[in-house]
């Protein structure tokens, strides 16, 4: 008689995309419009109109998130930070912000000194937290400027990335 | 004649917020608190987290403010005194520009309770440690 053994993993999770050219200002609750699953048959929800993600009190979550903007201004020095709220507007406690910097790394530095990676990271325990929202904290700029999430023109054009959000249900 | 037998791989996870006080120099350990902490993780002391057997993939990330253009920090895991996984820092243009990942991470298997730890391998410049933009994600399951 033998036995095999079947791996099977514990992980669901989704993959969020499509913000679209919406304007990013300290505040604007990030609402991914394309939903892709993966793994298996997940238990949180998603309201794309409200940008809210719904938990299970039984699970934990790893989420990370990166925003993309292109800006209508000529050579600006700016950041925006963003990261994780829960339901109560609080920052989620396990978490750390993202930052994207520019526009070009030698010049920004000549004028901000924030420095962090791109992605927004957070493990949220689903029986302490039950839904949490992407949100953008601060936008920076030395001239008067205008964000985009996603458009894809302007100086970022050359860039195929596009604001996205990873959950990972254990 | 075959059985066939389902076995979860459960993956569980903690958190730790890292932190220094002052501007971490080279071969200073950075803070390391914890926060979620499904795995049985334990501190040995402010920088040094002791984690039980079992298989590991940590990930940390260190956000900050850093005075000059040139001034960086660049920092690795330490497992039982050794040096693991990538290497990560800041981007800075001190001498040989350079871009580079904020995240350090390491996979490792351990049998027994083991010293982690988070390593400032180089620095120059008055760097300071933000908690807000910084972060460890430690993904555990037994062996």
């Amino acid at each position: 008689m033998t036995f095999v053994p079947i791996k099977t993993s514990n992980i669901a999770g989704g993959f969020y995309s499509g913000v679209g050219a919406v304007s990013l200002s300290a505040g604007t609750v990030i609402k991914p419009q394309t939903e892709q699953l993966f793994g298996q048959s997940k238990s949180f929800s998603y309201n794309s109109t409200t940008g809210v993600f719904t938990l299970n009190s039984s699970k934990t979550y790893v989420i990370e998130a990166d925003v993309m903007t292109t800006w209508n201004s000529t050579t600006p020095r700016f950041y925006i930070t963003y990261g994780f709220f829960d339901n109560t507007s609080t920052e989620i406690s396990d978490s750390s912000r993202g930052s994207v910097r520019g526009y070009r790394p030698d010049r920004y530095y000549q004028s901000y000194t924030l420095i962090s990676d791109e992605t927004a990271l957070a493990v949220i325990d689903g029986s302490s937290v039950s839904s949490f929202t992407w949100e953008i904290i601060a936008t920076q700029a030395n001239v008067s400027t205008v964000f985009t999430a996603d458009s894809g023109v302007g100086s970022s054009s050359y860039s195929t990335t596009r604001c996205r959000l990873y959950i990972r249900e254990y | 004649m075959s059985h066939f037998i389902t076995q979860e791989a459960s993956i569980s996870l903690a958190w730790a917020t890292p932190g220094f006080t002052g501007n971490p120099a080279t071969s200073d350990y950075f803070d390391l608190t914890l926060g979620h902490n499904d795995l049985g993780i334990s501190s040995t002391n402010a920088t040094t987290l002791s984690l039980p057997a079992g298989t590991y993939h940590v990930r940390a990330t260190l956000g900050g403010t850093k005075p000059t253009e040139g001034s960086y920090i660049d920092y690795q895991w330490e497992l039982d005194g050794s040096t693991v996984g990538n290497r990560a820092g800041w981007d800075t243009n001190a001498g040989n520009d350079k871009v580079t990942t904020e995240y350090a991470e390491a996979v490792f298997s351990i049998t027994s309770a083991t010293a982690l730890r988070l390593l400032c391998n180089l620095a120059a410049g008055a760097n300071v440690i933000q908690d807000e933009y910084s972060g460890v994600v430690i993904r555990g399951a037994a062996l």
